[in-house]
């Protein structure tokens, strides 16, 4: 990333890297800011996970001192953010960044912010808020000089610029684009081509028996009219003949979450427990940091982000709510057809002027860069002639995004935090627009419910699953779905709700939509949620850190059964018995999880070999679809392997793919190991990548497709556990640590803890004076 | 004790007030300590001092950078220092003397051109 740093100023004792050692206000014992501007004094209370539990008069106040007390923790990392959201870092690095910078330009994150903030000025309770964060964090900025800069802006000689309410809304467009950037279009619109309509819709189907859904259960058949998807006309060849590839998408598909709710019927105590944990990138500094926020009409305890306002996932003395991605397909792709001189393209059947806008790229110790950056109606275009940058097989396509559209993400937390009932909930998630998330609730008095919110387009079948023709103005959504025809539940007869980025309802809902979902976790929390009736909060702990596959669990006796009139030798049998007693869990220790994971790679390898012949990136079906062909067309022609003579079926394909895993098992075995923690090791990198400033390698349990899903650099970022009532119960614990100084005992304190599966008491004060007795260190603001 | 002894520990305790003094001002840019330790280069030449420069001003600096290295490693309670030597594949030692070596490097060289940018007639040439 860089070559050299500036050893002198950094190595100077007295001014350099040893100084972030101090951490002085978060140690002494009271500390006082004065002529800070505040209408009326503000109280710090750290307890002693240094969670800040901030006191004020007014709301104005609060959210000032919400924004100096975030900048005096993780300045560093909410300013490179903003950065790195507005294709800036080629400020920040000399070299290296300036593709990255007009892609992220290119696909319409800086412009995007700039509309959303122009909407969020008219907005005048968003604004208060955001204007009083951005003053609290410029107080703490001009307090700063050298030697009590961050850490990192030595390291990489740069200072911080002021805060603006921009930058917020970046940091908010960052989040956006990380939950909603995922997408495969090209690769289904080849799929398609390439499968024909019948075969694609067997393996790519949008319902499946699978389906976990929290509306219209229970689920009605997948052939309902609305899950058969029609090829388009327009697509063929020569519409995607573009000869260049496209590469997989930057952006992860799996980053997800789980929630549920219980209602009090189904809890020991009589009060409802809502359950949340975030997978998101595991970094250093984390992306959440808890605080409690307190002013006349508002106390509410969770999570917030770094450089926004508010309390992202939390709760408050009446209600707690949660988050999930909604995963659903809100980015699509329009070929456009373009003059060679990028001066016009065509639109129903008329030459339009190709608009275009010149974005300056300053970079650190060279000249701007100016790069022209063409639009069309439906959006920027991303690659061109000048810039193919990840996506050179979109050339001339215009990108339309959600995230483009003027939106106002925050009032939604700012009124979350102060609502107090069903209602409060339902006016605050209103204004939520992207990424559709599902926000789950419970309210002490006992409704429970779930929303799947967001602006979803209404869309024909099979639209923006493939494609799109930019020739023509039929291929633009003009209508949202309405907020109430969104799907939501509440108050449902199993007394609970759930979500873990799967379908949120059966074919039989009325709008067509299309995604990215994942049914396996719901499932397995489907199955827990079902089994019990006196759930407690230590119960919900052991659900969250749940580390069994439910497909594992499924599918392992079909396969195991196929194996059972087959030649095996001693070898096999004894692999084979360890798989027949392995109950499907990912626990650290277990020894049997990477052989089911080897003999599922090779089964899947070997039924889609004919893919291999595909002249683009492919995407294999979804791992239910493969079981169920298994289970009931074992004949199916997608069985037979490329290059035998002999027909191969399902029982074939696994048993050879069993003896090829058993091998590889065995090496694997001979070598580092076969212990799920052997291979399963998480890395929270710093968000420079430099492993000096990041926590390596640390052996851990859990999969990507169980509810403790942990992959090697995301999964549960924050687990919260809140039990409403006289009294909100909580605990959580996120991967990290309140501070974002690399020096500071604080920096990475919660991750040994996080990853052996503990958790912390949420302190949720009722007073200050509560506050003041449980604080470790106080400030004072004026 | 002899003259040049007696110079040196003079200039070295010189070094010593001048830099701390320089560093404790805040506002100062953080290479700002060379300029007074040049003009002493300067005095020590024009009062004819007998003081080997870049030795005597690179034992101070390396015990000055060194041993507030070692003062605020202790007193603080951190763990900064490991980062970076991680961050440099070093041990936590190399980078205490490779600090110490910058401030010894920067404070001799200052002190050797202050003395070296003047000439004083009443003291001996020596060809």
């Amino acid at each position: 990333m860089f070559n050299v740093f500036p050893l002198g100023k950094l190595l100077d004792p007295f001014i350099g890297a040893l100084q972030n050692e101090a951490d002085q206000e978060l140690n002494s014992t009271l500390s006082t800011f004065d002529k800070m501007g505040l209408a009326d004094s503000v109280q710090v209370f750290f307890d002693k996970r240094k969670v800040p539990h901030i006191y004020a008069k007014n709301l104005d106040d609060l959210y000032f001192t919400q924004g100096y007390v975030t900048a005096y923790l993780r300045l560093w990392q909410m300013d490179f953010l903003s950065y790195a959201s507005a294709g800036r870092l080629s400020e920040i690095f000399s070299k290296g960044f300036l593709a990255y910078d007009r892609e992220q330009r290119r696909l319409g994150i800086l412009s995007a912010a700039k509309r959303s903030l122009e909407l969020i000025e008219k907005d005048p309770e968003t604004n208060r808020v955001l204007t009083a964060y951005t003053k609290g964090i410029n107080a703490y900025i001009s307090r700063l000089d050298y030697k009590t800069f961050p850490f990192e802006y030595k390291l990489l000689d740069y200072g911080p610029e002021p805060w603006s309410n921009l930058k917020t809304v970046l940091i908010m467009k960052y989040m956006a684009s990380t939950l909603s950037g995922y997408e495969e279009d090209f690769s289904m619109s080849n799929m398609m081509l390439a499968l024909g309509e019948r075969n694609f819709n067997k393996y790519f189907p949008d319902y499946t028996s699978h389906i976990t859904p929290f509306t219209n259960r229970p689920g009605k058949e997948p052939d309902s009219p609305l899950s058969i998807i029609r090829k388009p006309d327009y697509l063929d060849y020569s519409f995607l003949s573009s000869g260049l590839p496209v590469s997989d998408s930057f952006y992860n598909p799996r980053l997800g979450s789980n929630s549920w709710v219980i209602s009090g019927k189904k809890t020991k105590s009589g009060f409802p427990i809502l359950c949340n944990d975030p997978h998101l990138n595991l970094s250093l500094p984390a992306i959440w940091m808890e605080m409690q926020l307190s002013a006349p009409g508002m106390d509410v305890y969770g999570v917030s982000i770094p450089g926004t306002p508010a309390i992202i996932i939390g709760f408050n003395e009446n209600i707690a709510w949660g988050i999930t991605n909604g995963a659903d397909d809100v980015k699509d792709w329009y070929k456009l057809k373009i003059t060679d001189d990028y001066k016009k393209y065509k639109f129903d059947g008329k030459w339009l002027d190709l608009n275009f806008a010149v974005e300056e790229i300053k970079r650190k110790d060279q000249q701007p860069f100016y790069d022209t950056i063409y639009h069309a109606v439906q959006g920027p275009v991303v690659s061109d002639r000048r810039f193919a940058g990840k996506l050179p097989g979109l050339k001339n396509y215009a990108l339309r995004w959600q995230l483009h559209n003027a939106s106002n993400e925050f009032l939604t937390f700012i009124r979350l935090n102060q609502a107090a009932d069903y209602g409060g909930y339902r006016k605050a998630i209103r204004s939520f627009s992207c990424p559709s998330l599902n926000f789950t609730f419970a309210c002490k008095e006992d409704t429970i419910a779930v929303t799947h919110q967001g602006s979803l387009a209404v869309k024909e079948l099979g639209e923006g699953k493939f494609l799109l023709d930019g020739t023509k103005s039929s291929f633009l959504y003009k209508e949202y779905i309405p907020a109430d025809s969104l799907p939501q539940v509440i108050n449902p007869a199993c007394n609970y709700v759930l979500s873990a980025n799967n379908r949120p309802t059966n074919a039989s809902y009325k709008y067509y939509y299309n995604g990215y979902y994942s049914e396996v976790r719901a499932e397995r929390i489907r199955q827990m949620l079902d089994s019990g009736n006196s759930f407690d909060l230590e119960k919900m702990e052991n659900m969250q850190l749940d580390n069994t596959n439910a497909f594992a669990v499924e599918a392992l006796p079909v396969l195991v059964k196929y194996m059972e009139h087959k030649d095996k030798s001693p070898e096999l049998e004894i692999a084979l018995d360890s798989l027949r007693n392995w109950k499907g869990t990912y626990n650290a220790g277990d020894e049997s999880a990477r052989l089911f994971e080897l003999w599922w790679k090779n089964i899947t390898l070997s039924t889609w070999d004919e893919f291999k012949e595909f002249p683009f990136k492919v995407r294999f079906p979804d791992q239910y679809v493969l079981l169920d062909l298994i289970r009931k067309d074992p004949d199916n022609e997608c069985f037979d392997r490329q290059g035998t003579s002999e027909k191969e079926t399902a029982g074939d394909i696994i048993y050879a793919a069993f003896i090829t895993a058993v091998r590889e098992y065995d090496k694997i075995k001979k070598g580092r190991g076969v212990k799920w923690g052997d291979h399963n090791k998480v890395n929270l990198m710093h968000l420079t990548k430099i492993n000096a400033l990041s926590d390596v390698d640390l052996p851990s349990a859990g999969f990507p497709e169980a509810i403790n899903a942990i992959s090697s650099d995301w999964g549960p970022s924050w687990r919260m556990i809140v039990e409403l009532g006289k009294r909100p119960r909580a605990f959580g614990i996120y991967a990290g640590g309140q501070s974002g100084n690399i020096g500071s005992p604080y920096y990475d304190n919660f991750v040994k803890e996080w990853n052996k599966g503990g958790y912390y008491p949420l302190e949720f004060y009722l007073s200050e004076k509560e506050a003041r007795e449980g604080a470790t260190n106080t400030w004072q603001l004026k | 004790m002899k003259k040049k002894n007696l110079d040196s520990l003079k200039a070295m305790l010189l070094v010593f007030v001048l830099v701390i003094l320089t560093r404790m001002i805040g506002t100062l840019p953080w290479w700002s300590f060379v300029v007074p330790v040049a003009m002493l280069g300067v005095v020590i030449t024009l009062k004819n001092w007998d003081v080997a420069c870049f030795a005597i001003g690179f034992i101070a600096g390396f015990i000055i950078w060194l041993g507030a290295d070692i003062y605020f490693d202790r007193t603080l309670d951190g763990n900064i220092f490991n980062r970076v030597a991680a961050l440099m594949s070093i041990s936590k030692i190399g980078v205490f003397l490779i600090s110490g070596s910058i401030g010894g490097v920067l404070t001799g060289l200052a002190l050797y051109t202050g003395k070296s940018i003047v000439f004083n007639k009443t003291s001996p040439l020596i060809y």
